[in-house]
C-alpha cells in the first residue's frame, strides 16, 4: 500500500476499512490495459525514449510484429532506471525502486503466458519505524501496520527490463539522439534530432519525462495546442536525490521519515532514510536517502557532493549522537537533476489530475501519441508500472486502425 | 518467549479449573476481530465468573469479575498471517433493567506472528510460487474496554476496543489496536 492509497483508504473508508482489505488486495490484480491489443495498422512506429514507457511500447509492437524504432537520447537504455553495482553485495536501485503494486504487475507486463522465470520480490514493510522532528526521533512503529511494498531482492528496476525487455528490441534502440523536433504536418511524421538526422514514421509515441516537454526541449510543427501547454503547466517534476551511504555498524531502524505525521500525509514532498537492505540477505549496513521536494533542492544548491555528504551526516550524527560519522565507511550520491534528459523526480499534478492526464495524452492528429508515467490514469502516476500501463493504453488507441 | 507462553498456558488453565466453582453459565463469544483496522480476523472467547458482588435490590445493576480464555486469527492478507492465544481479567457492571453493560479487562497473550518475508513470483503468469516466511512470537499484554448490550437472556451483542503491545526481546515493541464486533452466548443460567 503506498502513501497515497493508505490516505485514500483512511479517508474514504473509514471505520468500514477492516471489512474492505481482502477487496482491496483482489482489486489491485485488476489491470483494464491488459486487454488483447488488436492492431489494425501496418506502418512504422516511431518511439521517443528508451524509458520503461518506451521499452514497453517497443516490447508491444516487436510482439504486434509491427515495424518500430527507439530514439533514445542518452547512451543507456532505462530512463529513471539505473543501478548501482559493487557498492554493496547486491544491486542498488538508484532511480526506481519500489514496486509500488502487486509484484503480478511483472507478469503483466511482459504479456508472455509460457514464460518460465521467477523473479524473487521482498514484501517491504519496514517493522522499525521512526520520526524526525523537532531535533527528537520520535518511534511510530505502529504505522508499520498500514504501510507495505515490493521491492526486488536480488536484482533491481533495471534488470527486469535489462533481461527481459531490451534482448527483443535493443538493435531497434538508436541512442545518443536527442529529438529536437517532431513535424506531423505532413503525411508522415517527420523527427529530427540534435545531429540533424531526420527520421520517418507513419505514428510517433513520445515518452520523454514532462520536464523535457516543460522545457521545449522538442519543437512540435504544428505547435502544442494551448490546451496542452496549459496541462503541462499544471504538472512539476521536483527535484530528486538518492544518496546511498555504507556503514561499518546498523544503528539505524527500517525507516527514519524526515517530520511528522501532517508532513507524511499532507505533503508531497518525500524525505526518509531507509534501510537499503532491508530483507535483502545482505550483511552489509546500508542506508539511503530518499529526497524529494524543498530537502532536495537545498541539495541541488549546494556547491558539492562533499558539502552534501557532510549535511546528511550531521543530521544522522544529531540523531544518533555522533554515531554516523563514527562508523561511516563510504557513500555514493544520485543527482537526478543534473541527468541532461531527465531533470527531476517525477510527475506531481497541482490541479486536474483526470483532465489534465487527458489532456496530455490526447494525440496529435492521431499521429503523435504520449505515454510515460506521467500519463496513467488512476492511482499508477509516478512509477514504472504506470509508465508501462500507459504504453499500453496508448499502443492500443494508436495501432486500431 | 516460550517462558511467556507457558506462563500464559498456566494462568489460562489453573485459573479456569478455579472458575468452576463459581460457574453458572457458560458463554461463547464469536467476534469480528480487526487490527489496525485493515487487518480482519475473528475471535472465539469464553468465559469463566470468579466473582460476583451484590448490589442492592433496587438498583437494578450488578457487577461481576470474570476471566475469559481466548483464541484468535487476523491477517493483512499476502503479508502476514496471525495466531493469538490471550486471557483477559476483568470487571463487567451490568444494568439489568435495560441490558446495556460496560466491562474493563486486562490481557495477557500470546501473539504468533508468521510473516512473509519474500515470494518467487513466476514471470509467465504473475503467480506466487513460493514463499518465504519467518515465524515470530510475541507477548501481547492489552487493556481492553467493552460495551454491549443483551439480546435476550442467552445471547448479547458486544464492541471492544483493545490497545497492546507486542514485546519480543529481539525485536522492537509494536502498539497493536483491536476493534472486536461479536454475539456473546450464553449457555445454562446466566
Amino acid at each position: 500500500m503506498t502513501r497515497k492509497d493508505f490516505l485514500n483508504n483512511i479517508i474514504t473508508l473509514g471505520a468500514g476499512a477492516p471489512f474492505m482489505a481482502t477487496l482491496f488486495a483482489s482489486c489491485r490484480s485488476e489491470n483494464i490495459f491488459f486487454e488483447d491489443i488488436k492492431p489494425n495498422f501496418k506502418g512504422k512506429v516511431l518511439v521517443i525514449g528508451a524509458g520503461a514507457a518506451g521499452m514497453i511500447a517497443g516490447h508491444i509492437l516487436r510482439k504486434q510484429n509491427i515495424d518500430f524504432e527507439i530514439l533514445e537520447a542518452s547512451s543507456v537504455y532505462g530512463g529513471r532506471m539505473k543501478k548501482l553495482e559493487g557498492f554493496a553485495d547486491f544491486p542498488i536501485d538508484l532511480g526506481a525502486e519500489w514496486i509500488h503494486t502487486d509484484p503480478s504487475i511483472l507478469a503483466k507486463l511482459l504479456d508472455e503466458p509460457d514464460k518460465e522465470v521467477e523473479v524473487e520480490i521482498i514484501n517491504y514493510n519496514p517493522q522499525t519505524i521512526y520520526f524526525w522532528k523537532k531535533d527528537k526521533l520520535r518511534k511510530r512503529n505502529f504505522y508499520s501496520n498500514f504501510y507495505s511494498e515490493y521491492k526486488f531482492k536480488s536484482t533491481t528496476w533495471f534488470d527486469f527490463f535489462e533481461q527481459h525487455i531490451v534482448p527483443g528490441i535493443q538493435d531497434k534502440i538508436t541512442y545518443n539522439s536527442p529529438v529536437r523536433e517532431i513535424n506531423y504536418a505532413g503525411e508522415k511524421v517527420q523527427v529530427r534530432n540534435i545531429n540533424n538526422d531526420v527520421f520517418e514514421a507513419d505514428r510517433v509515441l513520445v515518452t520523454v519525462p514532462i520536464s523535457i516537454l516543460q522545457q521545449n526541449f522538442i519543437d512540435f510543427q504544428p505547435a502544442l495546442p494551448n490546451e496542452k501547454i496549459e496541462a503541462l503547466g499544471d504538472v512539476y517534476m521536483p527535484p530528486i536525490f538518492k544518496v546511498f551511504i555504507e556503514f561499518s555498524e546498523r544503528f539505524y531502524p527500517d525507516v527514519i521519515h524526515l517530520g511528522g505525521l501532517g508532513e507524511f500525509l499532507g505533503s508531497e514532498d518525500s524525505n526518509l532514510f531507509y534501510d537499503v537492505a532491508f530483507r535483502k540477505d545482505s550483511s552489509r549496513n546500508i542506508l539511503g536517502l530518499f529526497t524529494i521536494g524543498e530537502r532536495a533542492a537545498q541539495y541541488a544548491s549546494m556547491n558539492s557532493e562533499g558539502e552534501i555528504i557532510k549535511s546528511i551526516m550531521a543530521d544522522l550524527d544529531k540523531m544518533y549522537d555522533g554515531k554516523a560519522t563514527k562508523t561511516y565507511i563510504k557513500h555514493y550520491v544520485q543527482d537526478w537533476n543534473k541527468e541532461p534528459y531527465i531533470q527531476g523526480s517525477y510527475s506531481h499534478y497541482q490541479s486536474n489530475f483526470n483532465r489534465n492526464i487527458e489532456i496530455l495524452r490526447a494525440p496529435l492528429n492521431n499521429k503523435v501519441y504520449f505515454a510515460g508515467e506521467a500519463l496513467t490514469l488512476d492511482s499508477d502516476t509516478a512509477t514504472v508500472h504506470g509508465a508501462g500501463e500507459s504504453s499500453y493504453e496508448v499502443l492500443r488507441e494508436m495501432l486500431k486502425n | 518467549m516460550k517462558k511467556y507462553l507457558i506462563l500464559i498456558c498456566c494462568a489460562f488453565s489453573l485459573t479456569c479449573i478455579s472458575a468452576q466453582s463459581e460457574l453458572k453459565g457458560i458463554p461463547v463469544s464469536i467476534a469480528y476481530l480487526g487490527q489496525a483496522l485493515i487487518q480482519p480476523g475473528v475471535k472465539i472467547s469464553t468465559e469463566f465468573n470468579l466473582k460476583k458482588f451484590t448490589q442492592p435490590a433496587n438498583t437494578g445493576r450488578s457487577k461481576n469479575v470474570y476471566i475469559s480464555p481466548q483464541i484468535g486469527f487476523f491477517t493483512r492478507p499476502g503479508i502476514q498471517n496471525n495466531l493469538l492465544v490471550n486471557t483477559e481479567i476483568g470487571i463487567r457492571r451490568r444494568n439489568n433493567e435495560n441490558g446495556f453493560f460496560t466491562a474493563f479487562s486486562l490481557g495477557a497473550g500470546y501473539l504468533r506472528e508468521y510473516q512473509i518475508l519474500s515470494t518467487s513470483i513466476n514471470l509467465g503468469d504473475g503467480k506466487i510460487s513460493s514463499k518465504n516466511m519467518e515465524g515470530r512470537g510475541f507477548f501481547l499484554p492489552s487493556l481492553n474496554l467493552e460495551f454491549g448490550k443483551s439480546l435476550n437472556n442467552s445471547m448479547d451483542w458486544y464492541s471492544k476496543g483493545s490497545f497492546g503491545k507486542k514485546i519480543n526481546a529481539s525485536k522492537q515493541e509494536t502498539t497493536l489496536a483491536f476493534i472486536e464486533l461479536g454475539l456473546r452466548f450464553w449457555f445454562g443460567i446466566r
